[in-house]
């Protein structure tokens, strides 16, 4: 038995050592490959592979981004295969965190992209900052309505951070025009159909409303469902920029969308592993920015 | 000749398709083969393994469990709810979810015999979406973590290099073995699969069985989301999503007639492997998720038509001695 456990351990060894004199194995595992914003990563993270030819890359994602269980396994096994860096956008970054510390206690240090996690072992955090995002609507919102009227907020699941962070940097804005009311927060789970009753509802309630400020495009397309059928003029703000949301906004449907860069998301990611892997200090959080598209400049986040 | 065949892959027929898998993967990755892979695939199969056992008795009797992961998830979330939030004794935590759990199931059963809704698919589908429901509302949509040590001891540790949760699997194997091999209870559910009229003529108080089915099922889902709830460190409301699923193709791939009267522990522990090995083996090849989907359908796909050319071999030659 002892013997056989030595051979295993020999191999996993050599396996361990595979990698070539001045390659940097970096392991990238996102929540999901499933919508136009992890793709986008997905290519920022190859391109950085592009530009630097030491870099062996891979990347491995769940089927679905609520597939915690599977992402442990994906985790595990590149564990076991063997990896210079982890790149991680966990499924649940409460759940993740045991296979974090497998990862770090197998000598493999963590680059968190995306999701932050209270796990607070990352060598650094690659992702928007969703105040500054929460910002940049908060203050589009105030400038569209002249710093006068009802706004309305409709969120995500209660308790999601990035949710949470976004209404908290909008709010901090409209705070500022004491003309200016924020008359309700809803959840809608980041769906468009709810988002859409939800915004029917407020509509009802509050007929004064004039801007809605939605933490991501699929409610805020929603919303904006709701105010047509209703007639109603109302500026909608939505978060991600993804294609239906941008071609939304320059055909005059929705008022705005707060632009993450998903491309910075991976590139950012890659790059910091890379700069781990040397030895490199790096900042507790890489911002990778973020943009507001309206009218103007919709043209641009097209394609 | 043709009977000796099907006998041959009735009772291999699973296990040489592991085996081949197995190889192939060996050759392909140098990876696979080591002790630390191989652990891996027995704790990442032990939440499968548990689920199908689940599953395996209600169809054995010709129904179905549909309600499994929900019910591992919805357990899984009162467990740490109980151990986290309340800051109850771990093992007493560990034993009110056990007991949730087959109460879950319990209620399955009831459904089923009491209130004679036509068949446990509606019962259970049902289910499925109440405890989905009571996930997220015992968690408010959020993972509750933090585990202290004694509840995550099943999910977690190991013992002599194994995962305690790939040991357990082989107590329950074990213990689901004799009870259907060696007890009447075992013969009932069997026959009932086989012939519910003829079952119930013979004097198997039908609705008794069924009930206890089911019971296991839950108890069994339960067990599966403390193991879960280990291995995460946390309870989180969409767990075991999908998990019935993955049961029920475990079973079937190991040879589980969905009609009921057949499937053993046995055939039922290689379908979940096949289904654990060839998950692991895509990681390890880097294969998208989106492939391995594909694979695990075409290998349940596979697996049945095995199933079917075994069938009509075996009735082609009990129409010959005839």
């Amino acid at each position: 038995m002892r013997k056989l456990l030595l051979a295993a351990f020999a191999v996993v060894l050599m396996a361990g050592m595979a990698a070539q004199a001045g390659q940097i194995r970096v392991s990238v595992v996102l929540k999901a490959l499933d919508s136009e914003f992890w793709r986008s990563v997905e290519s920022g993270a190859l391109a950085a592979a592009k530009e630097n030819p030491d870099i062996v890359l891979s990347i491995l994602a769940p089927a679905r981004e609520i597939n915690v269980q599977e992402q442990v396994q994906i985790v595990e096994d590149i564990i076991a295969k063997g990896t210079d860096v982890l790149v991680l956008a966990p499924c649940g970054g409460q759940e993740l965190a045991p296979s974090m510390d497998l990862s770090l206690n197998s000598g493999v240090p963590v680059v968190l992209i995306d999701t932050p996690s209270p796990w607070g072992k990352e060598a650094t955090f690659v992702g928007t900052n969703n105040v500054s995002g929460g910002k940049l609507a908060g203050e589009f919102i105030a400038r569209k309505l002249n710093g006068q009227g009802e706004v309305a907020f409709i969120t995500g699941v209660m308790g999601h951070q990035t949710h949470i962070d976004r209404l908290a940097g909008a709010e901090q804005e409209l705070k500022k025009h004491p003309g200016i009311k924020i008359v309700a927060t809803q959840p809608a789970d980041s769906e468009r159909s709810k988002g859409m009753t939800v915004a029917e509802n407020i509509l009802t309630t509050y007929p004064n409303v004039k801007a809605i400020f939605c933490t991501n495009d699929e409610m805020a397309l929603g919303a904006l469902e709701a105010a047509t059928a209703e007639g109603a003029k109302v500026v909608i703000v939505g978060f991600d920029a993804n294609g239906e949301a941008v071609r939304s906004v320059k055909s005059g449907g929705l008022g705005g969308t707060v632009a993450q860069s998903s491309f910075n998301i991976g590139k950012y990611g890659v790059e910091s592993a890379v700069k781990v892997f040397k030895g490199g200090k790096l900042p507790p959080h890489v911002d990778t920015g973020t943009t507001l598209v309206s009218s103007e400049n919709a043209d641009q986040f097209l394609n | 000749m043709e009977s000796k065949m099907s006998e041959f892959l009735r009772r291999f027929g699973s296990l040489i398709g592991l085996i081949i898998l197995c190889i192939i993967l060996a050759v392909w990755s140098d990876t696979f083969l080591t002790g630390r892979n191989l652990m891996n695939i027995l704790r990442q199969s032990s939440i499968a393994a548990l689920l199908a056992i689940g599953v395996l008795l209600p169809i054995l009797t010709g129904g179905i469990d549909l309600s499994v992961g929900s019910i591992q998830g919805f357990t899984m979330c009162f467990m740490a709810y109980m151990v986290v939030t309340t800051g109850i004794n771990s093992i007493l935590g560990i034993f009110l979810t056990l007991l949730l759990g087959s109460f879950m199931g319990l209620i399955n059963g009831l459904l089923l015999t009491k209130l004679r809704l036509p068949h446990p698919f509606i019962s259970t589908l049902g289910m499925q979406y109440v405890a989905r429901g009571l996930a997220l509302i015992i968690t408010g949509g959020m993972p509750i973590s933090g585990l202290p040590p004694a509840a995550r001891w099943l999910g977690s540790e190991n013992i002599g290099g194994f995962p305690v949760s790939a040991l357990l699997v082989v107590v329950v194997c074990m213990v689901y073995y004799v009870i259907l091999n060696h007890t009447p209870f075992g013969r009932y559910v069997y026959s009932i699969g086989g012939s519910r009229e003829a079952a119930r003529l013979s004097g198997v108080n039908l609705d008794r069985v069924l009930n206890w089915t089911f019971v296991s099922a839950g108890f069994l889902s339960a067990l599966a989301g403390v193991v879960l709830a280990g291995r995460v460190n946390s309870g989180y409301p969409l767990a075991g999503d999908g998990g019935e699923l993955d049961g029920i193709a475990g079973c079937v791939i190991g040879g589980t007639s969905l009609f009921g009267g057949e499937g053993t522990v046995l055939g039922t522990m290689i379908g979940v492997l096949i289904m654990g090995v060839l998950r692991n083996g895509l990681n390890l090849l880097d294969v998208s998720a989106f492939w391995q989907k594909v694979f695990i359908g075409i290998v349940v796909i596979l697996a049945v038509w095995v199933d079917v050319l075994r069938r009509t071999a075996e009735y082609r030659a009990s129409v010959r001695k005839v």
